[in-house]
Parts: C-alpha cells; sequence; structure tokens
C-alpha cells in the first residue's frame, strides 16, 4: 500500500541501491507530504540507513531518483539537514561539544570564510534547544550516548533546515534524551518543518509518527500512520519473525496511536 | 652556523610532518607514511635513468610523483576493490618497493642508488651541500614546502577539521571529501618525500606519529593540537640535537629516541595521576 502524494516535500522514484551487486534497496517509490513526521521502520538489514544515506547520495544510486522540493539534492542541500547514526564517528576527536555545533554553519557559506557572530548566536541557541548549553565547553568525549546524540541534532538545528533526516536518533539513547529529542521534533513539525527519522521501536513509532514508511529491501506501505500500521502489513514487513510479530500484536493491542495532534 | 642549519632543517620536517601528522593521525592513516617511504623507490630510480644524475632535484620529483600515484592507487584499492585501507597500504607499497629493487638491480645496476639513503638519511651532512640564497637546498625546498603546507592549513583548516571528523555529514553540506583527501596526501606525500632525503624514512614516520599522539593526550582541541604537536616535534628536535653532540651519538636516533620517550613518560604519569585522584 503506497498512497499517491500530489505534491511531494520529498518523492522517491525507483530507487535502487545495490552494494556488491545485492540490492540493498530494491525500487523504493514514494512521497512524503509536507511537514509530515515520518518514521522509516522495518527489520534489521531491511535498508533503513541505506535509504536515508541514498537521499543524501552517500550511496551511489543504481537506479531511480530522489527529489525535495522538486529538485535534485544539489540546488537545495541547504535546506536538508542529515543526522548520521552517532557511531559512525570518533568521539575522540579533539573537538568541544560548541565546536561540533558549530560545524552546521559550514555548508552556509564558503568554508575559507571566518563564521561571524550570528553563526557563533545560532550554534547556542541550538545547543539550548537540545538542553546542552552548559555542556558547549566539554570535550566531546566526555558526553553519554544521549547527549552525543543531543548534539548531533543540535548539529542539524544549526543548519536551519527545512527538512530533518536522521538516522536512529532514538538508538542508545537515555529516556531523558529521549524525551527532549521528541519535544525539538514535535516543535520542529510545528513549525512547519517536515522529519524523517529511522526506528527501530514499533511501541513508540506508532506514538512518535502521523507518517509511515514500512521497508524491507523494497517499500511494503507508505502512508499515514492509521493506515499502514495494521497486523497484515506490519506481518509483510517483518515476515517469520515471530518475537516481533507478537510485540506487534501487544501494539495493535493497545491500538495506542498518536493522539498528541488532536 | 653549521649546528644552524642542522636545527633549521630538522625543525622545518618536524613542523611539516606534525602538522599533516596530525590530521593522518587523526584520520586513522598515518601508516601512509611507511607506505611513501618505499613506493617512492621507483620514482627515484627512473628519475636517475632519465637525469643520469644521482642526489638531484630530479629524484626527489620522480620520488613525489610515486608518492602520489601510490597514494592514488591506495585509495583506489580501498574504495573500489573492497581492500581495508591498511592491506592496500600494505600490497602497494610492497609492489612498488619491489618494483624499485628490480630497476635497481638490472637497468640501473651502475647507478649506484643506495636503497639505504632512502631509509636513513643523514642530517649531518646538509651544511655541506651547494646552496640557494646561501641556504642550503634541501632545506630551502623544505622551508618553501613549509610555508606552503602552512598556508594550507591555515585556509583551509575548516575543511580539514569537518571532513575528518564526519565525512557523510560534510558530504551532505556539500563539502568535497576527494578535494580534502587528496589536497591532505598530496602535501603529506611531497613534505615526506623531501623529508627523506635529510633525515630518513624511520625519523619522518616518527615525527608523522608520535607529535600528534603526544597531543592527543595533552589536549581536547583542535587548534592547540596542531600547536601543541608542532611544538613538542620542534623542542624534540633542538633538545634532541644538543643532546646529540653532548653525547657524541648521532642526531637522528635521539630525536626519535627522546620523543618516544617523552611520549611514554608523560602517559605513565597521567596514568599515575589519574589513579592518585580516584584514591582521593
Amino acid at each position: 500500500m503506497i498512497k499517491k502524494e500530489h505534491s511531494p516535500i520529498l518523492e522517491v522514484h525507483d530507487l535502487t541501491v545495490t552494494y556488491d551487486s545485492k540490492p540493498a534497496l530494491y525500487n523504493a517509490s514514494f512521497g512524503i507530504p509536507k511537514g509530515s513526521m515520518v518514521g522509516l521502520v522495518g527489520p534489521n538489514g531491511a535498508g533503513k540507513s541505506t535509504l536515508l544515506k541514498a537521499l543524501m547520495e552517500l550511496v551511489p544510486h543504481s537506479n531511480g531518483y530522489v527529489k525535495f522540493f522538486n529538485e535534485n539534492l544539489d540546488s537545495v542541500r541547504k535546506k536538508i539537514a542529515y543526522v548520521p547514526q552517532k557511531e559512525s564517528v570518533d568521539w575522540d576527536f579533539p573537538a568541544t561539544v560548541f565546536d561540533i555545533v558549530e560545524m552546521g554553519r559550514y555548508g552556509n557559506k564558503s568554508l575559507f570564510k571566518r563564521l561571524n557572530k550570528e553563526d557563533k548566536e545560532i550554534a547556542k541557541e541550538a545547543l539550548a534547544e537540545v538542553k546542552m548549553l552548559e555542556y558547549a565547553d566539554r570535550h566531546i568525549s566526555e558526553l553519554s550516548g544521549g547527549q552525543q546524540q543531543r548534539v548531533f541534532i543540535a548539529r542539524a538545528l544549526a543548519q536551519k533546515a527545512d527538512i530533518y533526516l536522521m538516522d536512529e536518533p532514538f538508538a542508545g539513547v537515555d529516556v531523558a534524551s529521549e524525551k527532549t529529542i521528541v519535544n525539538i521534533l514535535v516543535q520542529l513539525q510545528n513549525e512547519g518543518k517536515t522529519i524523517f527519522v529511522v526506528h527501530h521501536n514499533l511501541q513508540t513509532a506508532v506514538e512518535y509518527f502521523d507518517w509511515m514508511i514500512l521497508i524491507n529491501k523494497n517499500i511494503v506501505a507508505s502512508g499515514p500512520t492509521k493506515d499502514v500500521f495494521t497486523p497484515e502489513l506490519l506481518q509483510k514487513t517483518y515476515d517469520g519473525n515471530l518475537t516481533t510479530l507478537e510485540q506487534i500484536g501487544q501494539v495493535i493491542q493497545n491500538k495506542q496511536f498518536s493522539t498528541r495532534k488532536s | 652556523m653549521f649546528d644552524f642549519w642542522i636545527i633549521l632543517t630538522a625543525c622545518i620536517i618536524a613542523i611539516n610532518s606534525s602538522l599533516l601528522g596530525s590530521f593522518l593521525v587523526l584520520r586513522k592513516m598515518s601508516l601512509i607514511g611507511d607506505a611513501l617511504s618505499h613506493s617512492v623507490l621507483p620514482g627515484i630510480v627512473i628519475a636517475f635513468l632519465i637525469s643520469g644524475e644521482i642526489n638531484s632535484f630530479w629524484m626527489l620529483i620522480g620520488a613525489s610523483v610515486f608518492g602520489v600515484f601510490a597514494i592514488l592507487i591506495i585509495d583506489w584499492l580501498n574504495r573500489f576493490g573492497g581492500f581495508g585501507k591498511d592491506s592496500a597500504i600494505g600490497i602497494i607499497y610492497t609492489l612498488l618497493f619491489a618494483i624499485g629493487i628490480i630497476l635497481i638491480t638490472s637497468i640501473a645496476k651502475n647507478s649506484d642508488i643506495d636503497v639505504d639513503c632512502v631509509l636513513f638519511g643523514d642530517i649531518n651532512t646538509v651544511p655541506l651541500l651547494p646552496k640557494i640564497l646561501a641556504i642550503p637546498v634541501p632545506t630551502f625546498n623544505l622551508l618553501i614546502i613549509a610555508v606552503v603546507v602552512i598556508l594550507t592549513l591555515l585556509l583551509g583548516l575548516k575543511g580539514f577539521k569537518i571532513s575528518t571528523f564526519d565525512k557523510n555529514h560534510a558530504q551532505t553540506l556539500g563539502v568535497s571529501i576527494t578535494f580534502w583527501n587528496y589536497l591532505l596526501l598530496g602535501l603529506a606525500s611531497v613534505s615526506t618525500v623531501f623529508s627523506f632525503d635529510s633525515v630518513g624514512a624511520i625519523m619522518v614516520i616518527g615525527l608523522i606519529v608520535i607529535p600528534p599522539s603526544f597531543a592527543n593526550i595533552i589536549t581536547r582541541k583542535l587548534s592547540r593540537f596542531l600547536i601543541i604537536s608542532a611544538s613538542f616535534a620542534v623542542s624534540s628536535c633542538i633538545l634532541g640535537h644538543c643532546i646529540a653532540i653532548y653525547l657524541d651519538i648521532p642526531t637522528v636516533p635521539t630525536i626519535g629516541f627522546l620523543m618516544g620517550l617523552i611520549l611514554i613518560l608523560t602517559l605513565i604519569f597521567q596514568t599515575f595521576n589519574k589513579n592518585l585522584q580516584q584514591h582521593t
């Protein structure tokens, strides 16, 4: 089930990505409406991170295309912020928290120009939003997993983008950090931004996202959460995985569909 | 004046190697120094065959060209051949070194290129060499490289920083990872090759790895990291040369020994200090 979007802010058409000639993502097509909070859900190895990287052209496309605002990535780069998995970098790198958040401003001008007062102010605000301002001068190796994630999100906020793509922002994060991050996502959505999150926890997925994409190498479903989060479609996505299916049954029973918008 | 040229040459090499080494170490690519030390050999031999002179500027150019070439194929093997960086380095430097040895023992039999010369240079001969503008040739060349390295690092600090810390993020901002990568490796190979000539490969590798490793345990900020790395390298060179004269031993090994010793002592001191703090 893939719901057609008439004027999508992000449009993916027939996207295929292969690693060593094995497809990691196959013929993905979907559209995302502006201002939605999208959860990308599927089992391990389903190609969730690959899809996100393919959107940002970090991995080559074997086929298909991606359009943001009906344009190619290169012409709208400044409007899109990407938050990689926090495990993808070396946190022993000699830098303070503020140094990292500042890097969110590097894309807005030539790398050879100095950052001005305004840039610093924006970085500071972003850090305050993730409640990490008092950590500004700390070295990044002294942070917990949740704090590292918040620093990454602050860096993305400093980019002042319209679309936010986040790879597993809730993985290995403490409860307080998860709450802070969710609040930021809600606030971004209220400001009219579009958010696209790779997520693995079905229990919270149904709570957080109003649009959902189910993926297992290909796109199983894409649409409003209430239409997509059904036992049939979830079974199709997690085929055969018993423990996950039990978890799904439980979630469906509870039917805790998103209520925060009403 | 004699000692002045030796110390100055050592210091310039120390600055170049430790600054470029800082980024190589942070990118976990410091083995590139080892790779270069051996893969430049065919370049030296070919340059000799063309120019017919030994110890010439052309041999350094030949070596630099092969250094850049080695880096390109290492990168290619790593990215498209699916080999890890360490394996790619191992494959290429063995291959190129082997080609170099074969060339020396066959076509360039009469060249008397001494392989040891590439691996263990002697800095004490620097003041005796011909001069340009009253500066010994190797020192002069290294000085130009130092100006280029320092200017590039000052202007490109942000580019090196972001592409080293998080290349995926940098790429999504439209920063060209390939550009910064090749700029760093290109500078490193030219600087390394010109340094081999004066202090030998082992010493250059030491100057690439040890000062940044020292900075890494002392500081947590990139700008300070670079300054500490360079100052550590420079002071080790000055101190090392003085000790070498006093004890009448060779300069280059003394500097290497001194750097290693300070690094290990600092580590021991830090661990001791930490334990002490935990117990009180």
